[in-house]
């Protein structure tokens, strides 16, 4: 996949993740995920979720150029 | 004994600022900014610990005791999500442009990238202002920490003196190279002793579990996120970590990276640092309601002192007390440094008092510059008693209605020195009336609905720098090539 085509994906994830951040199903239902209140375990696992999302962020949409040792390439 | 661990705990956050003394270079650029050598680990360390405040200890432990578990979704996972995609997009491109131009500020920056005077000067006046309820938060978290802790031996205005002079004595010998060693160090007391308080308070506590049940008896409403919170303000919320952009403490330590490269590290281990610090602070909250009862107001923000006391007194409450100053200080210390640099590079310096001053005089005019901002914020953590949550989120709602203004000078070309100062002016304008008019309307709701007044000041700024940069005169060519080097290029 080209750059491009990750770079929309990363983004529409994140986008997904700011989406999923409205737990409205579970904003009055009190049960236990994991231990913990519904909506705190949801919110956790947004966190989680952001994490591999930076992973491969940072793996593949890194802006290029920045550093001195790098090729000028601009903006990736 | 309580009171000598804590003691103990400050001589050495001391001693390491003092310490990071031996390296210092004798130059501005080495004090301000530690050379800009500052790795991806002290870097991560430096930047959370300097983000994460009294505010997401003993503010947001105090909001879970009133609120419930819906804190976490308001606060930390919209900071999860926002704050590195910020760094993301933003820290690498300042960094660059800070090591090319030479800055030290954030001032410098705006107020080259825009050619104005103006401009600095007023962003300078705004940031300070803006910063003052930010001290605020950590002069006043420490000082009812210390009193908690040490069950009224040391009284809160003490404690609060204590935590501003220490803080002062290593910014002042250590610059930002003791600001971040020193910040590293209490970002990993403050997690590290963060796990063991709440895995010690829940197993005495009868576990997990049971202490949840007990909550679930008596204050159901706690373990979900509720009526309280409506969709519109967990929408509104999402946009209060953009203020991450435009504090000048955050700014001034993305200058300090070694390479652009540096940030990734901050940038993955972010959100998971966050839910590390957060999940903790918010479940004690919850738990308290049953364990320390009956905090109205304000008093809610001691619940988690009260709690360290409740379950683990003695040697154990000084540490974990330690654990508590080391979040309040980590950030007090970037801040004060922050406003002493602007001081000396944006006011003393650039208006040309270096002519008149010595070196020495400059920098001395500098520190009294801090200690005149920390008296004040002294002063004022001893009249007023404002709910640390609420205080953070209106010094955030500032910052974040800046947003647009580091966007804009980042990422728009068009951007003008009209359309900067228009936005700027509509922050500060905006601030003051919706801030004022809430004072003014004790108990009533000023925007309804759950919207807050982050989303009216954040489109307002936006339209006032997009509508007023495209009815004024772009910028000139050779300024635009200058911090877009891509475009001369094209």
């Amino acid at each position: 996949m080209k750059g491009r085509g990750i770079r929309f994906l990363l983004v529409a994830a994140m986008a997904a993740l700011f989406i999923l951040r409205h737990d409205d199903w579970l904003a009055s239902r009190d049960i236990r995920v994991l231990g913990l209140p519904a909506s705190l375990t949801w919110h956790v696992g947004l966190c989680v979720a952001a994490t591999l999302i930076m992973v491969l962020a940072v793996a593949f949409a890194w802006p290029r150029g920045l550093d001195d040792d790098e090729p000028q390439g601009g903006d990736s | 004994m309580t009171l000598a661990v804590i003691l103990a705990y400050l001589a050495l956050v001391l001693a390491i600022g003092l310490l990071s003394n031996r390296l210092f270079r004798g130059t501005g650029e080495d004090y301000f900014l530690a050379t800009r050598t500052i790795g991806p680990f002290l870097l991560l360390m430096s930047l959370f610990g300097t983000h994460m405040t009294a505010f997401s200890l003993l503010g947001a432990a105090g909001e879970a005791y009133r609120s419930g578990v819906g804190v976490f979704a308001l606060m930390a996972s919209s900071s999860a999500l926002v704050v590195p995609t910020v760094i993301f997009l933003m820290a690498p491109r300042v960094w660059s442009l800070g090591r090319h131009h030479g800055y030290l500020t954030q001032v410098q920056y705006f107020r080259e990238r825009f050619q104005s005077d103006t401009l600095g000067l007023l962003l300078f006046v705004v940031l300070t202002a803006l910063l003052v309820p930010y001290l605020l938060i950590g002069v006043m978290g420490g000082g009812i920490a210390m009193a908690q802790i040490t069950s009224g031996q040391v009284p809160a205005w003490a404690g609060s003196l204590l935590i501003c002079a220490v803080v002062l004595a290593y910014v002042t010998a250590g610059g930002l190279r003791g600001t971040a060693w020193a910040n590293t160090f209490q970002t990993m007391v403050f997690m590290v002793l963060g796990a063991v308080t709440f895995g010690l308070i829940v197993h005495r506590a009868g576990g997990l579990a049971q202490a949840l049940d007990a909550v679930g008896a008596t204050a159901p409403e706690l373990l979900v996120r509720g009526p309280e919170i409506p969709p519109l303000k967990l929408l509104s919320f999402t946009l209060i970590p953009l203020s991450v952009a435009m504090f000048p403490h955050i700014f001034m330590h993305w200058l300090t990276a070694r390479r652009a490269s540096s940030f990734r590290l901050t940038v993955v281990a972010y959100p998971l640092f966050v839910a590390i610090v957060w999940v903790p602070s918010v479940l004690l909250g919850v738990l308290g309601r049953v364990a320390v009862p009956g905090l109205e107001g304000p008093a809610a923000n001691a619940v988690l002192v009260k709690m360290i006391n409740l379950y683990a007194p003695g040697v154990m409450a000084g540490m974990l007390g330690a654990g508590v100053f080391a979040a309040v200080m980590s950030s007090l210390d970037s801040q004060v440094l922050s406003l002493g640099t602007m001081f000396t590079q944006d006011i003393v310096r650039h208006f040309g008092f270096h002519d008149r001053m010595s070196e020495r005089r400059q920098v001395l005019a500098g520190r009294l510059f801090v200690v005149g901002i920390l008296v004040v914020t002294y002063v004022l953590s001893l009249v007023t008693r404002p709910s640390i949550f609420r205080l953070g989120i209106w010094s955030f709602t500032g910052f974040a209605a800046l947003f647009p203004l580091m966007a804009g000078a980042l990422f728009w070309r068009r951007a003008t020195r009209a359309g900067a100062i228009a936005a700027v002016l509509t922050v500060a304008a905006g601030w003051i009336y919706l801030f004022v008019g809430e004072q003014q309307a004790v108990g009533t709701p000023l925007i309804h609905g759950g919207l807050m007044p982050v989303v009216i000041l954040l489109g307002a700024s936006t339209l006032a720098l997009v509508s007023v940069s495209l009815v004024t005169r772009p910028p000139e060519a050779d300024l635009v090539a200058r911090f877009f080097p891509q475009a001369g290029r094209e």
